[in-house]
């Protein structure tokens, strides 16, 4: 077999690796191994308008299968990373082949975190195929009571969704507000007040004590003592990077490190997406995981590195959000900051927050006001500079 | 069909929303990629969709920016 770059996962960073390789001109073969049976498609519409609308799964696909042929870029749907032999330069696949390359990336993604609580029920779901998503849409139906464990964004965009399908979401966090650990207090008590005010309870500062019920969770109660009954339990609590299949190689088990372009400390092996943990030079270590943005632009940039091309700037981490009609978007490192200040009315959903440390600017956060994005971008770009020269 | 769009190639991320919106006007290459033209309605829908912010929009007439 001829050995070119052999891309392990079939998500946003291992699409754009590919698409980015046919771009700059790279003739050699290149191979995804996508361990689900789908074409590589989009995974943020899963917990939004998926979970509504049972046409919006048509347009989850990146490309349509000509474009694969079309450029040679040869999938292996179905088939799974089951090993790294990194001296041989060979990957062993669940369908008990072996593949050499050239070039490896690691972008095999990552799985939600379970919660040893609800493991043995049936009517438990958790979020990150497009089959968790077909499953989760079948039993949102009017007054469907749906107990969300975690405000991350999964348990937030799931809760507006299931809104939209007339069901009636319960959040329970164990945090004060919702992202307050990214974004602090203030902000966190706006994404409260944004569920609350369409009806959605939200639960903070609890946790879930005692689960009731045999082959299906019927309630649970919490620590403060509450009693919820439910229909539906959706836990989103966080993902961890799918890294088992490298065990016994010299990779770390807690997300692929490399440097700021993907390159991984095995020679040949890049990583990106949710199972890399890139070197972020603004906060000076690495960091595990990424948003959609970010993964998509850490594959495009892998595949620069691998073909000795200039990858140019990294991206700035970001993320967006619809929720109940008021887009969200941020971008920077807020935890750096010591000071938020507000343009507009924090209490309304027309605002910027701009967090600052030492008086520069290291994070924006814009709601409901889209059109300012460039120039938050802008402002961004000159501070990192101004940072490092 | 007054406005013309205009791609940040730089902020375009490809998230492909312009071109579900309008797929006559936007493609989705390495990036968006303007391929035709259309109603200014549908354009400013598309742009004002566009997670990134990465579509421009000018008044062809007046030479004034539309969006953002």
């Amino acid at each position: 077999m001829r050995s070119g770059v052999l891309i392990a996962g079939g998500g946003l960073a291992a699409q754009r690796c590919a698409e980015t390789l046919r771009r700059s001109g790279y003739e050699g073969a290149v191979t995804m191994v996508c361990g689900e049976p789908h074409l590589p498609y989009d995974r943020p519409p899963l917990s939004k308008e998926v979970l509504h609308d049972t046409h919006a799964e048509r347009r989850l696909t990146f490309r349509p299968e000509d474009w694969y042929g079309e450029r040679q870029v040869e999938l292996l749907l179905g088939v799974e990373a089951r090993g790294l032999d990194a001296t041989a330069r060979k990957l062993a696949l669940s369908d008990g082949s072996s593949v050499a390359y050239e070039h490896l990336l690691i972008a095999t993604g990552g799985r939600p975190r379970p919660l040893p609580a609800f493991e043995r029920f049936a009517n438990v779901s958790m979020l990150r195929t497009l089959e968790d998503a077909r499953a989760l849409r079948a039993v949102l139906t009017p007054g469907c009571r749906l107990l969300i464990i975690g405000a991350g964004f999964i348990g937030q965009e799931v809760a507006a969704a299931a809104c939209k399908a007339g069901a009636s979401p319960t959040i329970v966090e164990a945090a004060a507000a919702p992202l307050a650990g990214l974004l602090g207090a203030e902000l966190g008590a706006w994404f409260a007040e944004l569920h609350r005010s369409s009806g959605v309870e939200l639960l903070l500062e609890e946790q879930v004590e005692r689960v009731h019920g045999s082959e299906r969770v019927a309630s649970v109660t919490l620590r403060g003592g509450r009693r919820i009954d439910c229909d539906h339990v959706l836990v989103g609590v966080g993902i961890e990077p799918n890294v088992a299949w490298l065990r016994g190689s010299a990779l770390q088990e807690a997300g692929v490190r490399t440097d700021v372009d993907g390159r991984s400390a095995v020679p040949g092996v890049y990583a990106a997406g949710d199972v890399a943990a890139l070197f972020d030079p603004l906060l000076g270590r690495h960091v595990l995981g990424s948003h959609w943005e970010t993964a998509g632009r850490q594959g495009a940039r892998a595949a620069k590195a691998m073909l000795g091309l200039d990858p140019g700037p990294g991206a700035v981490s970001s993320f967006w959000s619809d929720l109940y009609g008021t887009r969200v978007q941020y971008l920077g490192h807020a935890p750096l900051a010591d000071a938020v200040s507000f343009d507009g009315d924090p209490g309304s959903r027309d605002f910027t927050a701009t967090f600052t440390s030492a008086g520069r600017v290291v994070a924006v956060l814009l709601a409901g006001r889209p059109q300012l994005l460039p120039q938050a971008r802008a402002l961004l770009a000159t501070n990192n500079e101004r940072t490092h020269p | 069909m007054t406005y013309v769009a205009e791609i940040d190639e730089d902020a375009c991320a490809a998230h492909g929303d312009c071109e579900a919106i309008a797929p006559e006007i936007f493609r989705l290459d390495d990036v968006a990629i303007v391929v035709g033209e259309g109603p200014d309605e549908l354009m400013l829908e598309a742009a004002r969709a566009c997670p990134s912010v990465a579509i421009r929009l000018t008044d062809r007439d007046s030479g004034e920016q539309i969006y953002p």
